[in-house]
């Protein structure tokens, strides 16, 4: 925990909290999502008339007694549901005082305590260059999550991430929770087919994007050479001035709009996150804001 | 094109230093960025550029690099030869007095040098410039100057006079000019109606209105005073206001009708007989003030003397003082006399020999029985005839003589009894009686005037004469030798000063201002009258202050330029082998290199406002 020192105190904090989930669930039973079918928790839902080979013992007798017809009482049920995480770990999360890989893996593990502490399943999954490599599998409970939550640090920010390349091949589930996609999306890489792909699985998505302070708001002027961290065949040459800074807010405004816009159109959240935000403030403002958690 | 200093272009050095010192300075920050994408994405939002925004980021280096070439063009001084182009010019510029002729605050001579201004700045580098004023002197004020800015700025000094002149000598002074150099381009800058063929008459008249007085003079008549003049109107038939002043009043005005052209006499009677100033003028407002007023000064009470006569019997004396002098006359007797008397312009001594000269007047002797010191005279004999002594006017052809011996009869004069004197100064001896002097005239050792009769006049027929009264008045000038003897001169006149005994000093005043001392070391002197107006002359006599003021005029015939007309032409064929100009001119650059070192700076200005 010490990369991204989440503490003790801010998980009791979100421990409260309960991720909403979107679609109807698919999940395996015992969790505590409500599904929109019937099942076997206390919430009341519905009554139908009893058709032979009904279970007997979900029959309302005081409804027989008042109506002398049989019917079968119906709760609504409650799933487990699968979260899924995914982190870019490309190199421009991790370079210089942008500080947007330690964001990353805070509300990774912020997320995915909340997950545990619903008894969802957590898996948490970083993407680099073309590949998803697993991080935690199948984490159900705190222990299990504690003992885990530690390989995040493992994480190492190099090279690049070809988020859909690495998203598409892998098995996502089908309608089982949530998935969450952590990455600054500045790349003219492809991820639109990896949303495509999640939201056609029936996974509740949502796009983290993760920006520094210095790529929100730039701080430069002058002659400046910059060579990208991910590649050093990418560079740009320019001497910096009030015209390229207004250049390069259009763009920073073009690359938010065009993830967040598509994320709307494909009924997935989208949140843009500045890296040096605190934690808190996201979980316990934004989020709960935004209607993803209660 | 050629550079008068060639090593200036080693400045050219600074261009590959500046070019290293620019790459140097503005080396690119290189820097390691997360990712490159919203920069190089930035691409597509950018303005589209400009022509000039593509050299923008080197707009200051090559601003600097075309500093640093001006600067070394004008260190290097580049003369750019401009065949055929270079002229000789002579200006001949009339500075007489009706160039004082004024439109609009500015007079027609400074209408003459900006025309002459306007040639030189037009012409090319390499010509140059001859100047001949003609004013009161007849002057070169430069000959073949080739530096403008030296030949405007003594162009600027100059000042028309007040007098009239005459352009003859001045053609010929050109001709040497033309003579010398067949392709000289003369331009004559004048008020008047010259014509020529190959001079250029730049003529700056503008035939503005003018009305002028002129010959005023005075007369007594009974208990007043006749004022007379002459008026005229140049360009218009025009009713003049007269004003009259008498000592600074104003005495009367009087309505002259004047038609144009036509000189008009005019008088008025003033209820005065004397005055001390007198001065007529036309009010009537137009372009030449010089002609406008005249002044007459009463010279004859600026010239009053005190005489004493020490006789025990001065009818003879008191009468024709009176009547023909300008003095007023204290008389003592010869038993009260002593040296304490001082003070007095003219001391006569008759038949009484003083024992010293007085040192500060005009000694009149009237038979000294003996010598008395530093009078240039002895005593030798008494020559005594009851029958009478005939005396006889020697032959003398000295201006002087001439002078003290005007307007006499040259009557008979008989003697009982005269002194014998030897003369050992230079005397002129008005009368002698077998060579022996009997009146004669001359300067004492202290620097006195004396005249000296050898005779008792009581022992003589002369004052039964008519040529007592006529010797008596030539004589009286003679002690009383006027300052001045006229008040009222034309412009260009020569004015002459006597010079009074014990004079220390002569001091000149022109109207203008301007100051000088003349020369008093002969009995008169004489200066040249250049301005019109009031000249103040101050005669420091015995430490004394005289003022005497005269008025000088404007010459009539300056009042009305327009009269003067000739037509000239220089001998010769006039050619046009011009000598090659220069262009080097460097406030062009000068002013180029300002405005690319200003661009520069609001270049860096503009880039230090990018980078906020």
């Amino acid at each position: 925990m010490s990369k991204f020192a989440i503490n003790e105190e801010f998980l009791q904090q979100i421990e409260t909290l309960q991720v909403l989930l979107k679609n109807n669930l698919a999940g395996l039973f015992g969790g505590n999502h409500q599904s929109r079918t019937y099942g076997s928790s206390c919430e009341f839902a519905d009554y139908r008339n009893y058709i032979p080979g009904d279970d007997i013992s979900k029959i309302d007798w005081n409804a027989y007694a008042r109506f002398e017809k049989l019917y079968l009482k119906l709760f609504l049920d409650e799933r487990q549901v699968h979260t899924r995480i995914y982190i870019d770990a490309s190199r421009s999360m991790d370079y210089g005082k942008g500080q947007k890989a330690e964001m990353a893996l805070k509300i990774a593990a912020a997320l995915a305590y909340l997950s545990v502490c619903e008894m969802d399943r957590v898996s948490v999954y970083y993407i680099k260059n073309n590949k998803v490599h697993e991080v935690m599998n199948n984490i159900v409970g705190k222990e299990a999550f504690y003992n885990s939550i530690g390989k995040l640090n493992d994480i190492e920010f190099s090279e690049d991430c070809f988020i859909s390349d690495g998203i598409l091949p892998t098995s996502v589930g089908y309608g089982d929770g949530m998935s969450i996609i952590l990455s600054d999306f500045l790349t003219d890489n492809d991820y639109e087919q990896a949303i495509d792909y999640l939201v056609d699985k029936r996974r509740d998505l949502f796009c983290f994007q993760i920006l520094s302070k210095e790529e929100i708001k730039p701080n430069i002027r002058g002659k400046v050479h910059f060579y990208d961290s991910e590649d050093v065949n990418r560079e740009y040459r320019k001497n910096i001035n009030r015209d390229i800074v207004h250049a390069y807010n259009k763009a920073l405004e073009y690359t938010v709009n065009r993830i967040k816009n598509y994320c709307l159109s494909r009924n997935a959240s989208y949140l843009l996150v500045q890296s040096d935000k605190s934690v808190s403030e996201i979980f316990l403002k934004q989020l709960p804001e935004m209607g993803v958690l209660k | 094109m050629r550079f008068m200093y060639p090593l200036g272009l080693l400045g050219l050095i600074g261009i590959p230093i500046l070019i290293v010192i620019y790459i140097i300075k503005n080396k690119y920050t290189e820097q390691i960025v997360p990712s490159t994408y919203l920069w190089t994405l930035s691409e597509k939002f950018l303005p589209k550029k400009k022509p000039i925004t593509l050299i923008s980021g080197i707009i200051s280096l090559i601003l600097q690099i075309v500093a640093v070439i001006l600067v070394s063009l004008l260190i290097s001084k580049p003369v750019i030869t401009l065949p055929n182009s270079a002229k000789d010019y002579c200006f001949i510029l009339d500075a007489s007095g009706s160039m004082n002729f004024k439109t609009d605050e500015t007079t027609r001579i400074e209408v003459g040098k900006d025309k002459i201004e306007e040639i030189i700045l037009d012409s090319k580098n390499g010509s140059t410039f001859t100047l001949i004023y003609v004013g009161d002197t007849s002057k070169v004020v430069y000959e073949e100057l080739s530096n403008k800015d030296k030949a405007l700025e003594m162009l600027h000094d100059l000042e028309a006079s007040g007098v009239t002149v005459s352009i003859d000598g001045i053609i010929a002074h050109v001709q040497k000019y033309f003579n010398e150099n067949k392709s000289l381009e003369t331009y004559f800058i004048t008020d008047k109606d010259y014509t020529s063929s190959n001079v250029n008459v730049i003529n700056v008249s503008n035939h503005e209105t003018n009305y002028a007085v002129y010959d005023t003079s005075t007369m007594v008549d009974g208990n007043n005073l006749k004022v007379s003049a002459s008026i005229i109107s140049y360009e218009n038939d025009q009713k003049l206001n007269i004003e009259i002043y008498i000592n600074n009043e104003l005495k009367t005005t009087k309505e002259v009708d004047c038609v144009k052209g036509v000189v008009k006499d005019f008088s008025t009677y003033l209820d005065v007989t004397e005055y001390e100033t007198l001065e007529i003028k036309i009010t009537n407002s137009d372009n030449l003030d010089l002609d406008n007023n005249e002044i007459l000064f009463n010279i004859e009470k600026a010239h009053e003397y005190k005489t004493l006569i020490v006789s025990d019997r001065p009818f003879y004396l008191t009468t024709v003082i009176n009547s023909v002098g300008n003095t007023s006359i204290d008389i003592v007797s010869r038993e009260n006399y002593t040296s304490d008397f001082n003070g007095y312009s003219l001391y006569i001594f008759d038949s009484f020999t003083p024992n010293v000269l007085p040192d500060d007047g005009t000694v009149w002797l009237f038979g000294a029985s003996t010598s008395i010191e530093n009078s240039g005279f002895s005593v030798q004999d008494v020559i005594e005839n009851e029958e009478g002594i005939e005396a006889t006017y020697p032959k003398n052809s000295s201006s002087i003589y001439k002078t003290l011996t005007n307007g006499l009869l040259k009557e008979q004069i008989y003697l009982n009894k005269y002194y014998k004197y030897g003369l050992y100064k230079n005397f002129t001896v008005l009368l002698t009686h077998e060579g022996n002097p009997l009146i004669f005239t001359g300067i004492t050792d202290m620097g006195n005037r004396e005249v000296v009769f050898a005779f008792d006049l009581h022992d003589s027929n002369i004052p039964l004469l008519m040529d007592y009264i006529t010797l008596s008045k030539n004589l009286l000038d003679y002690s009383f030798p006027l300052v001045l003897e006229d008040s009222n001169y034309i412009c260009g006149e020569n004015v002459k000063v006597n010079v009074l005994s014990n004079t220390d000093s002569i001091r000149v005043e022109t109207p203008s201002g301007n100051v000088s001392y003349l020369d008093i070391s002969k009995e008169f002197t004489t200066f040249t009258t250049t301005e019109v107006g009031i000249y103040k002359i101050k005669v420091m006599k015995n430490d004394t202050e005289s003022v005497f003021d005269i008025f000088v005029g404007l010459p009539l015939q300056e009042g009305y330029s327009d009269s003067t007309s000739l037509s000239f032409e220089l001998t010769g064929v006039k050619e046009n082998n011009y000598r090659d100009g220069i262009y080097d001119d460097l406030i062009v650059l000068f002013i180029i290199l300002v405005v690319i070192y200003m661009a520069d700076w609001m270049v860096y200005c503009y880039e230090q406002y990018q980078l906020r």
